[in-house]
């Protein structure tokens, strides 16, 4: 039995434990009984919880190791915006000496 | 330049400043519904996770009401219970924790695809050299150089557009290349999205299903089998209607949203190959996958 197959047998498990026609006949059960019905339950639900939380931490390693490479794609993207940004500031450096030669020439002519 | 070349050049530069306005759209959509579908994944986590709580807690209030009450060991056993549980929620919100961790990393990487998409360096570049042509003219006029480089001020407009085409251009090229080299980074992830997402599917539906026989059990088949029939109590019996409908509409929701938010992985990376190889539709097809997105944050409203 593969561990999805383990936990599709005990989800249904679980339900039909809970469900009213279950439930209905405990109920008129004596205490010790009941108490065993009730730590089978129990016992169900930990079993499922373990298995469930298991299966979505081995997904989530994945999406860990992705969320580096993703991280190391987001910073060569703030890379490609300051390069737009450094074009911008030499060009205003571009202009801010073209007004100077103006000033210089003006003096010269 | 004869006035036939001027008005050629005239003609060229007002197409291309007509086309830069629109040439970065398909990116800046592509970019915002990345965002929307980082949003939906974490909304999604947090319904999932709430919903495992919940149904545990419904389970205990449960079978504590079958424990024997006057056991020597009741107490003991009914800690027991509460410790294995609370241990298993805990290690569920952890994992839940680490996978916001990587939606955050995602969102991220859109944030900063969209920054480089709407960025204010286009503009700001493309004033920065108007000016430098402007001042070019001024300098040659004062050389006594005047008619060369003396432009009008529709003209230094014109500059103004074509510049702003040109670095348009070079952003474009920059953002496709860079999409292409991260693809299959994003690909990979998005195909481990779709299995997480049917995993959380699978383990919704089963939450859900137990949530709802517990609540069914308490709040519609208590009531019904009650010595006093609902008829004689007009105010239990609206609210047994209210509770009953509930219910049944939060099974059919549930597995809407599973299904929606795997097809929604699925439609993503869809994207991502259409952006690569084909932009055809790219549009049409980016409006219908945020149709797809709004459907599910509807869905997640109606569990809030």
């Amino acid at each position: 039995m593969t561990p999805n197959q383990m936990i599709k047998y005990l989800q249904s498990l679980q339900r039909k434990l809970g469900s009213s026609q279950v439930r209905n006949f405990f109920e008129s059960q004596p205490p010790r009984i009941r108490n065993e019905y009730s730590l089978l339950r129990s016992d169900v639900s930990q079993l499922l919880g373990i298995l469930t939380v298991q299966r979505l931490e081995s997904v989530g390693e994945r999406l860990t190791a992705h969320s580096e490479e993703i991280a190391e794609r987001t910073a060569e993207l703030k890379e490609n915006l300051n390069e737009l940004s450094s074009a911008r500031r030499i060009l205003t450096q571009l202009n801010k000496t073209i007004s100077l030669i103006g000033r210089i020439a003006i003096y010269f002519i | 330049m004869s006035l036939y070349l001027r008005f050629v050049v005239l003609i060229f530069v007002l197409v291309l400043s007509g086309c830069a306005t629109r040439s970065l759209d398909p990116y800046a959509e592509f970019a915002e519904a990345g965002q929307q579908y980082a949003k939906s994944l974490y909304d999604v986590f947090i319904v999932a996770q709430e919903t495992a709580i919940d149904k545990n807690s419904a389970e205990l209030i449960d079978q504590n009401n079958f424990a024997d009450r006057g056991g020597s060991g009741f107490n003991q056993q009914e800690l027991d219970r509460l410790e294995q549980i609370r241990k298993i929620d805990v290690r569920r919100i952890q994992a839940f924790s680490a996978m916001r961790q990587h939606v955050s990393a995602l969102s991220k990487y859109f944030t900063q695809l969209s920054e480089l998409v709407s960025t204010q360096e286009v503009s700001q570049t493309s004033a920065a050299l108007a000016a430098t042509a402007k001042n070019i003219s001024a300098l040659s006029q004062k050389l006594g150089t005047a008619g060369v480089f003396e432009l009008s001020e529709a003209n230094k407009q014109k500059i103004s557009s074509f510049t702003q085409y040109a670095i348009g251009s070079r952003q474009r090229a920059t953002l496709k290349k860079r999409i292409q080299r991260d693809q299959p980074i994003i690909q990979m992830a998005l195909n481990t999205h779709e299995e997480l997402l049917g995993v959380i599917a699978d383990d919704l539906t089963h939450d859900i299903n137990i949530l709802s026989d517990r609540q069914n059990q308490l709040l519609i088949e208590g009531p019904f089998l009650a010595s006093t029939p609902l008829m004689k109590s007009p105010e239990k019996a609206v609210q047994w209607m209210e509770d009953r409908r509930r219910l049944l509409t939060a099974e059919s929701s549930v597995l809407e949203l599973a299904h929606a938010s795997r097809a929604a992985a699925g439609s993503l990376g869809g994207l991502l190959k259409d952006m690569v190889k084909n932009e055809k539709n790219l549009l049409k097809q980016i409006e219908l996958f945020k149709a797809e997105l709004d459907a599910i944050q509807a869905v997640i409203k109606a569990f809030k």
